[in-house]
């Protein structure tokens, strides 16, 4: 904990802040000495009267001087630590022509910082994987640690920070070549190092091993559930390496039909080849998809996407203070029937409404258990004052995110934004605001805002001068594809939300998705487009924000029988819904194995699922399911006896059902460990710099050991000291005793 | 005399401290911005008391979280965008609108989410009969919006206590301030269309009332409530 002051000294160096608060209390003690020398009062009378009047003064400097105090998250560890994690996979550990291993380079890279790095952290931890993670005693031993061919990256990385409190104050440092051998995607890893607050680094070992042709699709992304009449994007990325420059043929199909077809050049080396298309959703239904290369399928990898009708959905929308956001939110979302629309108010607005719709009155508040919130897949939260609500509220919402809800903040102004300080909310968000009193009036005036006039201003009677902006939205965006619709002639166009009003945004955290953007204002220092819509995955829901008004100007703007804006919240609750939505889901799937692996199957589902995996032949093979009370998932083992394509499918006693193809290989020949493959460096960089981290390669980060922390990894909160009835009733009281002396002394 | 300077001075005191708290970071929360828009029209009478309005803005700032700027705006009825600028319209009446324009463009504003509230003067030179002008606004009503419905709402409507308890039903302001029983059997009528509410008649001279007319000091503070009341109701419809 420290203090320091606030208001209008915060800027000033401590010496000037010291120095004015001293010039101005001797400037007023000097002046009371002076008052009262000429008095005929005894000497202890007179000291009495000074003393009174010197606390007095005492009191007023303090509420003048704004006194703070910080708090830093506290450390529930025994300081700051280092994990320091090496790979020992066969990859890491086989020797080039040279006679050097990839681990050899790691660890020569990590020698020339290890001296340093360790002296900046209170302890060190060690510890080595290939499959599964083993702490080590030290340095030494985790380089003795037995090796396997195969790869665990993530899953030893999730491990570690499993065992980090969410205080943090742990840095984790990873001696890898980033060959994940498992089809775990780093979604996950990813939140929980956001979550801790435990950024990765990376230390990427490198030789000159021989790689042999190799070509296989490593992800394939689409979502499980798609709206009908909609688009979404189907993303594959496939890894190849050759020894010389070759063209290869990479098609898209959809149910058997060809979409697409494209010749990509292979240069020789490796190359990660991303696929991206986007594909329109027509009538309910399956959907199977399919990525192959080349006229023999030397790889091929295939998805189902069911298309619904419609998803019911339960909205909870809470507003904060009274705005007309609450009339067009109520009619748009109630136009839907798959909307179960229940709307309450903050109870300190005084407003009673009685709505057929809502199960609870409006006049409830927000709830203080997550269970109650996790009664709705959806909230919305407009105008929130964050230091109105409780603790128990506010960490409600945070444990609703966590475990799975979607979470959406609507924050119009700058009064929202400051009351966000010192909340949990703060902590949650994906963004961090401008604070409050760093406005100048040139941004003020881009906000669509305009200092109140006076009454009887020049402006009454005059039409309005509010406009409306439309919204950017970076193409790269995975909101951007659900934007795209048709107008009445079957014309292709996009959604483009307007909105007169926007709290101004400072950054993103690591690790958020910028959804929207100002299409003119910059933030001053870096230069970069204001922030207006932003999301984060938050442990296994979902938080965004937009920082603009509720859209409901644009709404008035739009033609009455124009959908878009009906559309667009349609597409935008149902793209948030997506962690927290009551489907059917394989969670992180497996593309491939081989024959006699056991391979881990994981479906999120309410109820237990029954799944069954069918071979290439035909032949059904139940598969049951265990429930792990931890995720709330259920997870099924599968060990396939034969090679070719299999089917496994969930279905649940609603008659939900979803299902996943995964190519069995009958040997290892295909595996990233013994392919040779080259050092995933951009890979390591991109998952590092998403958790505050990055490639460790010549120098040590700044922020390591270093006092002033980010404030997002790692948060400080002040509390104004100076803000107390106490003070002001000790400062009332001193002078009102001194003016009862002076009545009593005559001197009045 | 002598106590009454320790008293000043101590007032003073709490005063100047009183100032330190909220130069000291304490800001309003209240919504996002809004703004008051009189629908003009080609009557002439169309921003009657309208210089009074800031007052009545005023008592909505102080008393809810609406951000509501406090002097009132004009929206032309022959054009669409000045319309739609306002989620609420303020009228004097609508019975005066002559060209194709005109009704087409409130007709769309209204289909878009738009609510109009619409408040007779109370002053008989203007609105010499109240029947007549209830019907005048329920004729064009139907007219811009074939389907649409009038219908009184009920006096213990929640409309008066949404907000403000507003005893004794709608606060009616009458010429002269002498009780009329054809002004005073009006209550507030709801305009729907489509299953929406899109609008509400008040025969009640509110605005009269908060320009405080020969009216009884709490009459205009009862007028003022109501307004609010009926701000929630369009809100919340």
């Amino acid at each position: 904990m420290e203090w320091q002051f606030g208001g209008w000294l915060a800027n000033w160096p401590t010496a000037v802040q010291w120095s004015v608060l001293a010039a101005l209390f001797l400037m007023a003690v000097a002046a009371t000495f002076l008052s009262y020398r000429s008095t005929r009062l005894s000497f202890w009378s007179l000291m009495i009267l000074l003393s009174l009047r010197i606390f007095f003064l005492l009191g007023l400097i303090i509420c003048l001087a704004n006194p703070r105090r910080l708090e830093r998250l506290a450390n529930e560890l025994s300081g700051h630590i280092l994990s320091v994690v090496v790979d020992r996979s066969e990859s890491m550990i086989i020797t080039d022509s040279r006679g050097r291993s990839r681990l050899d380079d790691a660890c020569r890279k990590w020698m020339l910082l290890r001296e340093k790095a360790e002296k900046r952290f209170d302890s060190v931890r060690f510890g080595s994987f290939a499959g599964k993670y083993l702490p080590s005693q030290s340095w030494e031993d985790a380089l003795k640690a037995k090796s396997e061919d195969k790869t665990h990256l993530y899953g030893a990385l999730l491990e570690v920070l499993d065992a980090t409190p969410l205080s943090g104050q742990r840095e984790i440092v990873c001696l890898t070549d980033g060959l994940d051998t498992t089809s775990m995607a780093t979604d996950g890893l990813v939140a929980r190092a956001l979550a801790t607050h435990t950024p990765l680094w990376f230390v990427v070992g490198e030789n000159r091993q021989r790689t042999k042709d190799f070509l296989q699709f490593r992800e394939f992304k689409v979502p499980s559930q798609v709206l009908r009449k909609t688009t979404f994007t189907c993303i594959g990325v496939l890894e190849a390496f050759s020894a010389h420059p070759r063209q290869i043929s990479i098609s898209l199909w959809q149910d058997g039909r060809k979409l697409h077809d494209f010749p990509i050049e292979l240069p020789a080396g490796p190359t990660l080849i991303p696929l991206r298309e986007t594909i329109s959703a027509a009538d309910p239904g399956e959907m199977v998809l399919e990525w192959r290369v080349g006229n023999q399928n030397e790889a091929e990898v295939r998805h189902e996407v069911r298309i619904i009708d419609r998803s019911n959905l339960d909205i909870l929308y809470y507003q904060g203070a009274l705005d007309w956001g609450f009339r067009s939110m109520h009619t748009l979302l109630m136009r839907d029937p798959s909307y179960h629309f229940t709307a309450i108010l903050n109870p300190r607005l005084g407003v009673n409404l009685q709505l057929k719709t809502n199960a609870r009155k409006t006049s409830d508040g927000l709830p203080e258990s997550v269970a109650e919130l996790k009664k709705f897949q959806v909230v919305i939260v407009e105008n929130l004052f964050a230091n109105q609500l409780s603790t128990a509220q506010q960490e409600a919402l945070r444990a609703y995110a966590e475990e799975g809800g979607a979470l959406f903040f609507i924050i119009p102004n700058k009064e929202a934004t400051a009351a966000l300080e010192n909340t949990k909310i703060a902590e949650m968000l994906p963004v961090v605001f401008e604070s409050p009193g760093t406005e100048n009036a040139a941004t003020a005036k881009s906000r669509g805002i305009q200092n109140l006039h006076p009454s009887g201003s020049l402006n009454a009677g005059s039409p309005s001068t509010i406009t409306l902006q439309p919204f950017a939205f970076p193409e790269e965006s995975s909101l951007a594809p659900l934007l795209k619709t048709t107008d009445a002639t079957g014309t292709p166009k996009r959604l483009t939300p307007k909105f007169a009003t926007y709290a101004p945004i400072q950054r993103s955290k690591s690790g958020a998705e910028i959804l929207g953007l100002h299409p003119n204002d910059r933030e001053p220092t870096s230069n970069k487009p204001r922030i207006l819509l932003a999301a984060q995955r938050y442990g296994k829901g979902r938080i965004a924000v937009m920082a603009t008004d509720s859209l409901w100007r644009w709404k008035l703007s739009e033609p009455s029988d124009s959908r878009d804006v009906e559309i667009f919240w349609q597409q935008w609750i149902f793209w948030l819904a997506q962690s927290s939505v009551k489907i059917l889901q394989f969670i992180d799937p497996p593309i491939r194995t081989i024959v006699n692996q056991t391979s881990m199957l994981t479906v999120n589902a309410l109820v237990a699922p029954t799944l069954t995996a069918t071979d290439p032949n035909g032949k059904a093979l139940d598969l049951p399911a265990e429930h792990e009370p931890k995720t709330g998932y259920w997870k099924a083992a599968w060990k396939p006896e034969c090679a070719g394509h299999w089917q496994i499918t969930a279905s649940d006693p609603e008659g939900r059902q979803a299902r996943i193809f995964v190519n069995v290989d009958s040997q290892l020949t295909q595996s990233a460990d013994l392919a040779n493959l080259p050092s995933q460096v951009e890979r390591l960089r991109e998952l590092g710099e998403a958790t505050g981290g990055g490639l460790l390669e010549h120098k040590l980060p700044e922020a390591w050991g270093a006092a002033n922390m980010e404030k997002d990894l790692f948060p400080e909160k002040s509390f104004a000291l100076w803000n107390s009835w106490n003070i002001l009733l000790a400062c009332l009281a001193l002078y009102s005793a001194e003016l009862l002396l002076r009545r009593r002394w005559q001197m009045i | 005399m002598i106590i009454a300077r320790i008293c000043q001075k101590i007032l003073i005191v709490l005063i100047f401290t009183a100032c330190i708290f909220p130069c000291q970071g304490k800001s309003e929360q209240r919504g996002g911005r809004v703004e008051w828009g009189r629908l003009k029209t080609s009557d002439k009478n169309w921003d009657r008391h309208a210089e009074t309005d800031q007052v009545m803005l005023n008592f909505i700032r102080e008393h809810t979280t609406f951000d509501i700027e406090p002097y009132w705006h004009s929206a032309d009825v022959e054009d669409l965008n000045q319309l739609c600028s306002y989620p609420l319209l303020y009228s004097q009446g609508i019975q005066t609108l002559s060209t194709t324009q005109a009704k087409k463009n409130l007709e769309e504003y209204l289909r878009r989410g738009g609510f109009l509230f619409i408040d007779a003067c109370s002053n008989t030179f203007v609105t010499p009969d109240p029947d007549i002008f209830l019907t005048e606004q329920t004729a064009m009503f139907h007219e811009i919006l074939p389907g649409s419905s009038i219908q009184r709402l009920p006096d213990d409507d929640l409309i008066y206590d949404n907000f403000f308890h507003i005893e004794g039903g709608l606060p009616h302001s009458y010429m002269e301030n002498i009780y009329n029983p054809d002004w005073a059997k009006h209550g507030l009528y709801c305009v729907t269309f489509e299953e929406r509410v899109i609008g509400l008649i008040s025969l009640s001279g509110l605005k009269c009332g908060w320009a405080k007319f020969n009216f009884p000091v709490s009459h205009h503070i009862r007028c003022m409530q109501m307004m609010v009341n009926i701000y929630i109701y369009a809100l919340a419809h």
